[in-house]
């Protein structure tokens, strides 16, 4: 697990981007345009849906039970990417912890 | 009447032309004949008034070719080396400072093209740099960069019937949901032009330096708003085919061929980015984006035309 990051720590979009589904299909393509340096930057299908459920301030167990939910993958696999994931978001500017510590 | 045959009404100011493009009105004091004059003037109401006059000066980005480009609140001055300045102001003025030397047809050269783009672009059109037409009704998009064959092929398809929207500069509505109609106009190429059977030496150059000429015609041209249902991205291949593109290429492809591209990022910084961004992403998911190949041999293929209209036709029987 990252040292930022816990299953219990909350997510949400930051202020700094806007982002659009690209996509007629339902899986969605999301585009997300770095409002600070007009970077774009784009998400597969499970980032897609990932960036869908941080509209809303959202704990990562959460995410994680919806991925594993939604696809056929492992879930110790699937916890990592989606952490790797996470973190570059956050590096990036594009997401904001809520809080950094467990309750 | 003046001599040379300009028409002008006796009811309205000296030198004051009355025209009709883009669904808008357009007062101007330069003789634009590629724009319809309106049925009935009247010197109370104008969309947009193109006057002559010194444009007070600004310090601004020039490029290679001479293209400089300014930005301030609502107003944005387009200039072009030996040619003119052209300031547009909230979408209702352009005011052109004409080059002493500068011929006529470059200067409407850059008043219905860059100048024109970004009045409509203030007035709230999301502006694309690509030929349109109607096919059976559907309005499709041609896009691509310089000499890419937008005008050609909006020319074989009017060719076949189908009403020209817009040559160059495509507007869309607010809402990106439909196209209006331009001018009806086509810049073409001198061998375009032959193989619609139109002889090159009896038409209009566009600019003393460009062997492109101009079309103009009374038939042919859309009336009104014709609903978008395709953007085509042209390219050249081997025969002619049309193949959905990925959405996120799609969306790149609006961007790279939105109409103020061309103005630079200075422009690019000044809009308001969060509606830009989600005006394109709109219309990548609202409007299928579609890469259509044809070989280059168009003009000399008599069978190309027919092709093309084919599976444009096909395309949009599809959806």
């Amino acid at each position: 697990m990252s040292k930022r990051l816990t299953k219990n720590s909350i997510l949400v979009v930051s202020e700094n981007q806007v982002s659009a589904d690209v996509s007629p299909d339902p899986a969605g393509q999301m585009i997300i345009l770095d409002l600070q340096n007009g970077t774009y930057y784009e998400l597969n299908e499970t980032g897609t849906c990932v960036w869908k459920l941080m509209q809303k301030p959202v704990d990562i167990q959460t995410m994680l039970d919806t991925l594993l939910a939604k696809y056929e993958v492992d879930a110790k696999q699937c916890e990592s990417d989606l952490l790797l994931l996470l973190d570059d978001l956050i590096t990036r500017g594009l997401v904001e912890l809520k809080n950094g510590e467990n309750p | 009447m003046k001599l040379d045959g300009r028409q002008q009404s006796e009811n309205t100011n000296e030198g004051l032309f009355q025209y009709v493009g883009y669904q808008l009105k357009i007062h101007s004091y330069l003789y634009l004949p590629e724009l319809s004059p309106v049925p009935v003037p009247s010197s109370e109401f104008c969309d947009i008034q193109i006057t002559l006059g010194d444009v007070e000066s600004h310090p601004e980005n020039i490029d290679e070719a001479g293209r400089g480009f300014w930005v301030e609140g609502d107003q944005a001055c387009y200039s072009l080396r030996d040619v003119g300045t052209f300031l547009v102001t909230a979408g209702r003025h352009i005011l052109v400072e004409p080059h002493s030397q500068a011929p006529e047809e470059a200067l409407r050269l850059c008043i219905l093209g860059p100048a024109l783009g970004l009045a409509l672009h203030q007035r709230g059109f999301f502006t694309l740099h690509a030929s349109a037409v109607a096919v059976a009704g559907a309005g499709v998009a041609f896009l691509g960069g310089h000499a890419w064959g937008k005008s050609t092929m909006a020319a074989i398809l009017r060719e076949r019937g189908h009403a020209l929207i817009s040559d160059d500069l495509t507007a869309l509505e607010q809402s990106g949901k439909s196209i209006v109609p331009a001018f009806p106009q086509l810049k073409l190429w001198p061998d375009a032009l032959s193989s619609l059977g139109c002889s090159p030496a009896v038409l209009p150059q566009v600019h003393p330096a460009l062997e492109k000429r101009a079309l103009r015609f009374k038939q042919g041209f859309a009336t009104s708003s014709v609903p978008l249902r395709r953007l085509y991205i042209l390219a050249i291949g081997e025969t002619v085919t049309i193949e959905s593109i990925p959405p996120t290429q799609a969306f790149e492809d609006i961007v790279c061929h939105w109409y103020g591209a061309r103005f630079g990022p200075d422009f690019v910084k000044s809009l308001d980015l969060r509606q830009h961004f989600l005006r394109i992403a709109q219309l990548a998911r609202t409007v299928p984006v579609r890469r259509l190949q044809r070989p280059a041999t168009l003009l000399s293929d008599p069978g190309l035309a027919g092709a093309i209209e084919y599976a444009i036709l096909e395309d949009l029987g599809a959806s």
